[in-house]
């Protein structure tokens, strides 16, 4: 399938002996100037880059503290080391989260520590060269910005924040990676990640208005910039495209149809990816978050609730209204913003929803904890939220689920290894390695519990699993929504 | 087998779709189809070729394809079986332009 073996699953988790350099190779397409100029990136490497490069950095040390901490604060004590997936799946010791951050820490401690001004060797200090700046596109593009690392660190340092740091620094002297940068300048263009423009949009509710009707004989809406509804949904444009995504969406709308709700649907924020929290880019994530307050505005809605996204929602229940809030003109009395597994929990709390777990008896299912929901966000009103409210709507549509590994569920989740804008066919390699933790956890339910599927909450989970699932011997088809397990099992009626 | 002449093989993208779409005829679709070991097309590859198009040519963009397989009275998951890379291949079959990295990581 590809010039690259696939990590073979061990019968349980061993940490690799490390292979210096294996994954030199890996990075990214570099963005073409035409999808730099819309977000204020130079369009090529700038002549005088060395300089931008060390005043941005500067720059960003001033208004983010705690990447300062970050950078003065690890003792190298070593805890993070085996709880990356690349470092797992690779056995690069610059995927150890560490290393990942010795890669800014030693520039930064080069021209912003007393010691690294004038005695660099004695502190690991180095010039910020082209050498560097290559393992820096390299590197970086091995991280998922899953901050698994981050639980075990005695200090809490986020590789994440780095990772990002380092990605803004890279845009901003002209090297950006193509995927995240291709797709910001499209949501700016067109309004989605896909692409999709509102006529397509709206022939595609249709076609699922009348794939449910047919099916269940029920005619659920899929409303489409309704001005006056109560409810915005703002859900991936993955859910209006493709396969196990899909199915989520017609779920969301079959709940909106049993609760009586009224619901739309904006074409202007058809979108609920931010791909500027991918890049580091405090500008670009607020003028595509932006976008979901404009429609908020323009259609008056009361309420905003969030489809299946995992660094949507990260984007959403932690910086929605700080970077576009503040949210005073919707119903006090809801949350701003809502996930759909909560609304979904809510009814299912009050009895609101009939459901006949029944439907979904072909399948075992376990739950894949999302990095960004996991351990960057909260839901609902309970501590741990994040965990029991999905697993809870699971539970009530289907009869059989098992979870996997301790260690590999709740914030001690294995990212799905194409998270944090790596999910692109030009780094296949990297995203199936980084599978393996997530895979071999898998293999175990399979073979404990006759599991056949998993579900998730998150478009780019999903799609990463129906991609690197063949890779480990399993289908494609046995990744689903979590709304789709919904769908498949509330009863509806045409009174509601 | 057929035997294509050399000289019909008409020019793609490095990700194997047409580089212009007006090149698309039967075929060219046949053509794709054999490198690409999905043919010989059968009538309900067809359909689902000719309706992909129309909703393209249409709206600028194409449903779910899991609507595409219902509207023809096809399986939901018809384009999983009857296309041997899925979602990719169809749209490579249909002479559709490359859809962009992200349309193209969840085809």
């Amino acid at each position: 399938m590809a010039n690259f073996e696939t990590p073979e699953i061990k019968e349980y988790p061993t940490i690799p002996l490390i292979k210096e350099g294996v994954m030199a190779h890996s990075k990214p397409f570099i963005s073409k100037d035409a999808f730099q100029q819309p977000l204020g990136f130079p369009g090529e490497l700038l002549d005088n880059w060395q300089d931008v490069a060390i005043e941005k950095m500067g720059e960003m040390l001033g208004k983010y503290r705690g990447l300062q901490v970050f950078l003065d604060s690890c003792v190298k004590c070593g805890a993070c080391t085996d709880k990356c997936h690349y470092f797992l799946g690779t056995s690069d010791p610059k995927n150890m989260p560490v290393a990942r951050q010795d890669l800014l820490r030693k520039v930064y401690r080069r021209y912003f520590t007393f010691a690294g001004k004038y005695f660099p060797k004695l502190v690991g200090a180095v010039d910020m060269t082209k050498e560097v700046l290559d393992d820096w596109y390299s590197y970086f593009h091995q991280c998922s910005q899953c901050r698994r690392c981050s639980v075990y660190c005695p200090y809490g340092i986020d590789t994440a924040e780095i990772s990002m740091a380092a990605r803004e620094i890279m845009d901003a002297v002209g090297v950006g990676q193509k995927y995240c940068n291709e797709i910001i300048a499209k949501v700016y263009k067109i309004g989605n990640n896909l692409g999709l423009p509102e006529p397509a949009l709206r022939d595609t509710l249709e076609g699922l208005e009348e794939d449910v009707l047919e099916d269940t004989g029920v005619a659920v809406k899929y409303p489409l910039d309704v001005k006056g509804a109560d409810i915005l949904l703002v859900t991936p444009s993955a859910d209006f495209f493709a396969e196990p995504h899909v199915d989520g969406l017609i779920g969301y709308g079959k709940v909106f149809h049993a609760a009586g709700a009224s619901w739309t649907i904006s074409s202007h924020a058809s979108e609920a990816a931010n791909f500027g929290m991918f890049i580091g880019s405090y500008e670009n994530m607020r003028k595509v978050a932006l976008r979901i307050r404009e429609a908020a505005l323009d259609l008056g809605v009361k309420r905003i609730i969030f489809g299946e996204c995992g660094h949507a929602w990260r984007v959403a229940y932690s910086f929605l209204n700080t970077l576009a809030g503040p949210f005073d003109f919707l119903d006090p009395r809801y949350p701003v913003p809502q996930h759909i597994c909560e609304y979904t929990y809510d009814l299912l709390k009050r009895g609101a929803l009939t459901m006949d777990k029944s439907a979904n008896d072909h399948m075992r299912l376990t739950f894949h904890d999302s990095c960004n929901v996991a351990r960057a966000s909260r839901m609902g009103d309970l501590p741990g939220g994040q965990f029991v409210i999905p697993r809870e709507v699971i539970k009530a549509s289907c009869n059989h689920f098992y979870d996997m590994n301790a260690d590999t569920i709740h914030e001690g989740t294995f990212c799905c290894g194409g998270g944090g804008g790596l999910l692109t066919d030009d780094l296949m390699e990297i995203r199936v390695k980084g599978a393996l933790p997530r895979m071999s956890a898998l293999k175990q339910v399979v073979e404990e519990h006759g599991v056949t599927h998993l579900a998730a909450i998150c478009a780019i989970c999903k799609s990463q699993f129906s991609k690197v699932m063949p890779y480990y011997g399993f289908q494609m088809s046995q990744i689903v929504s979590v709304h789709q397990l919904v769908s498949n099992a509330i009863v509806l009626n045409d009174k509601q | 087998m057929q035997n294509y002449s050399q000289d019909l093989i008409i020019p793609t993208d490095p990700a194997g779709y047409l580089l212009y779409t007006e090149d698309w005829n039967e075929l060219v679709a046949n053509q794709l189809a054999e490198i690409d070991g999905v043919g010989p097309l059968t009538e309900d590859h067809w359909t689902i070729i000719q309706s992909l198009r129309r909703h393209y040519f249409e709206v600028g963009g194409v449903p779910s394809l899991r609507h595409i397989c219902v509207e023809n009275h096809l399986d939901p998951h018809c384009i999983t079986t009857l296309f041997k890379d899925h979602g990719r291949e169809v749209w490579r079959l249909a002479g559709l332009p490359n859809p962009g990295d992200e349309a193209t990581a969840y085809l």
